[in-house]
């Protein structure tokens, strides 16, 4: 019987796909017009200090391919640095390093290394050969996208910032559509792996980093990966009026070879995070096709854009952990943005009073989540700010009076408590429902009014969590605080 | 980076059956369509990373949920009773119990008798503990018990 249920219900489920017959989704294309409207009111753009010194760097090393970049990345500026508040004293610097800063006369250029005679002493090319099977192939490349990849002319890249592939290095290209994949492994004179995978990497970002149609979006370091490895990710042209080109470069050494990997294509849009796998099948193949063990337990730590801090006058990495909430390690960038892509309200059906149309002069907001992690638990916090304290005041009141009365079939909305400090005061609540919980409280200090929301969900090891009313309360308590400077 | 061609591939190989599932999850076809390309927009905006994950279509799957959950943006989804048939439905009877289920347990039914996806696999989509989801299996399957229990007859009888 039951297994004829579950049968049955199988069936019936399946039954209704009938109910879908007239229904069209809007497309692919749909999808990615709507994500790229998002970013595009997401992103407030900004060059921050450290790559621009990277790009200094670069400059200075005079590689002769460079003249085939495009302008050179402009100074930065200070005012485009956000003022940070380191999260610890003892935190690493994070601004990509152009270290180790190679040295222009110790650089030797690709094509150049065999003309500079034995480093070692030894007499004639010491460069090692690039062994057979060193290179990713096709199924490595198409793995199960189930894209109809082939291959291609290697070199030549019609991808921005794709170097020249080097004289004495080995590489394999493949495309699809508008795609394309370039795997270069190249080897290098005794003891100049690691300058060379530098100078690279310096050209590569000072190209990427170059202006105009050419936009460096992300770089990681990662470790775990050969002797040392990197992530980029830039844009660049072709360009249309829809799409640019994108490209992720899988950066890495290992022993006396670099390997680089670009992957590219037209896109609409950008905002993800870039994946280790090209870096660590690349490093799995060179060092199988040479007999090394190489380690590949990938680990991501990005460069660029550098994380954000704590930020004056928000919530904190830490005060987020200290209320339990660990699985949430980065807060973004803040953003003004109040038309239809950004936050008009506070974005809770159980704050139902709209701040702008209450006389906020600006309603900025600023999103905590893990970047390694997608769609996993993330808080919102706004901050309403007023022309001056009895116009916030009389806002926050009739938010908390509209919050207190706020009711819908199937919700449970419970006031959990009030918190008041020197200069503060505000209001939380929970909100249950077969959807799951909300937590949220607003506080006002000043001309300003703060909203933080949560949504409980569980934990990225899948532990199921809580944020008590007492927690609740405290967190609200130290956006108080943080809010006063 | 995966490109655009790539997304596109998995769009049209996937959406049909994620709007599918979102259909029996939510109870709402026009909820459905909203937060099952809501989800394909966000997987683009990452697809990076998305197309990395073990499945991406369970990656989708879940952030059409949360869509609906209204965990996302909760001004964008407001949470709504749906005590109206579906018009036009042919499982009325269907679409009006599942309605009346927990949204967790509707989640699981769905994920367990049309995904296909065994207790463990739905442990881990859904980050409920094992026991949890086969007791919410078990909820479920009790409450759609009766709707569906004409079509138990064996092949050859009443219905099938």
């Amino acid at each position: 019987m039951n297994s004829r249920l579950d049968d049955a219900l199988s069936r019936r489920l399946a039954g209704l796909d009938a109910d879908l017959a007239g229904v069209a989704l809007p497309g692919a294309a749909a999808a990615r017009r709507r994500a790229a409207q998002r970013t595009r009111h997401q992103v407030t753009g900004g060059v921050l200090a450290g790559v621009a010194v990277i790009a200094a760097g670069v400059l200075a090393i005079g590689d002769p391919e460079l003249t085939a970049t495009p302008e050179p990345a402009p100074p930065a500026t200070d005012a485009e640095t956000p003022t940070t508040v380191p999260t610890t004293p003892t935190d690493e610097p994070t601004t990509p390093p152009a270290d180790p800063s190679p040295d222009p006369s110790q650089v030797s250029s690709p094509d150049t290394g065999t003309d500079d005679g034995d480093t070692d002493g030894g007499g004639g090319d010491s460069r090692l050969d690039v062994p057979p099977g060193a290179l990713l192939d096709l199924a490595d490349v198409t793995g199960d996208s189930g894209a109809d990849w082939a291959e291609a002319p290697p070199g030549d890249s019609w991808l921005p910032c794709v170097p020249p592939v080097p004289s004495a290095a080995k590489a394999a290209s493949f495309a699809v559509g508008n795609s394309r994949f370039d795997h270069i492994v190249e080897p290098t004179e005794p003891g100049t792996a690691a300058d060379r995978l530098a100078a690279l990497r310096a050209q590569v970002t000072a190209c990427a980093d170059g202006g105009g149609d050419y936009d460096l979006i992300q770089v990681w370091e990662l470790s775990g990966v050969g002797d040392e490895a990197y992530l980029l990710v830039w844009s660049g042209p072709p360009t249309t009026q829809e799409t640019t080109t994108y490209v992720t470069a899988s950066l890495a050494r290992s022993g006396g070879y670099v390997s680089a990997v670009f992957r590219g294509g037209e896109g609409q849009d950008y905002n993800g995070v870039p994946g280790p796998d090209d870096a660590v099948r690349a490093i799995e193949r060179l060092c199988g096709a040479i007999g090394t063990d190489c380690p590949v337990t990938p680990e991501q730590n990005r460069l660029y854009p550098e994380p954000e801090g704590d930020l004056e006058g928000w919530l904190t990495i830490d005060d987020l952990a200290e209320i339990g909430l660990t699985d949430i390690t980065e807060g973004g960038e803040v953003s003004d943005n109040t038309d239809e892509y950004g936050w008009t309200d506070y974005g809770h059906v159980g704050l139902p009073r709209d701040p702008l149309a209450d006389g906020a002069e600006s309603l900025e907001h600023r999103n905590y989540a893990d970047p390694m992690e997608p769609g996993g638990s993330a808080l919102d916090q706004l901050r309403a700010r007023f022309p001056d304290a009895d116009t916030a005041r009389a806002h926050y009141e009739a938010l908390v009076t509209a919050a207190d009365g706020f009711t819908q079939p199937g919700d449970v909305i419970e006031n959990t408590g009030a918190v008041s400090g020197d200069g503060y005061e505000g209001m939380t609540w929970r909100a249950e429902s077969e959807y799951g919980v909300f937590v949220y409280g607003a506080l006002l200090r000043g001309d300003t009014v703060t909203v933080v929301l949560h949504s409980i969900a569980s934990h990225s090891d899948g532990q199921p969590y809580d944020v008590p009313p007492e927690q609740m309360r405290r967190l609200l308590d130290l956006a108080g605080q943080r809010l006063g400077g | 980076m995966r490109g655009r061609a790539e997304f596109d591939a998995f769009y049209d190989a996937t959406s049909r059956r994620v709007l599918h599932q979102m259909y029996a999850m939510t109870g709402n076809l026009a909820d459905a369509r909203e937060c099952t390309q809501e989800a394909y927009g966000r997987a683009w905006r990452r697809w990076s990373a998305v197309s990395q994950t073990a499945s991406p279509e369970a990656w989708v799957r879940t952030t059409a949920w949360l869509a609906a959950a209204g965990r996302w943006r909760p001004t964008t989804w407001r949470v709504r009773r749906r005590e109206e048939p579906e018009p036009g439905s042919s499982q009325s009877d269907l679409i009006a119990v599942l309605r009346q289920l927990p949204a967790a347990q509707r989640r699981v039914v769905v994920l367990r008798y049309l995904a296909g996806l065994d207790v463990d696999e739905i442990a881990l989509e859904t980050g409920t503990p094992v026991g949890t989801v086969e007791a919410r299996l078990a909820g479920a399957k009790a409450a759609l018990a009766p709707v569906i229990a004409d079509d138990t007859v064996p092949a050859g009888g009443r219905r099938e």
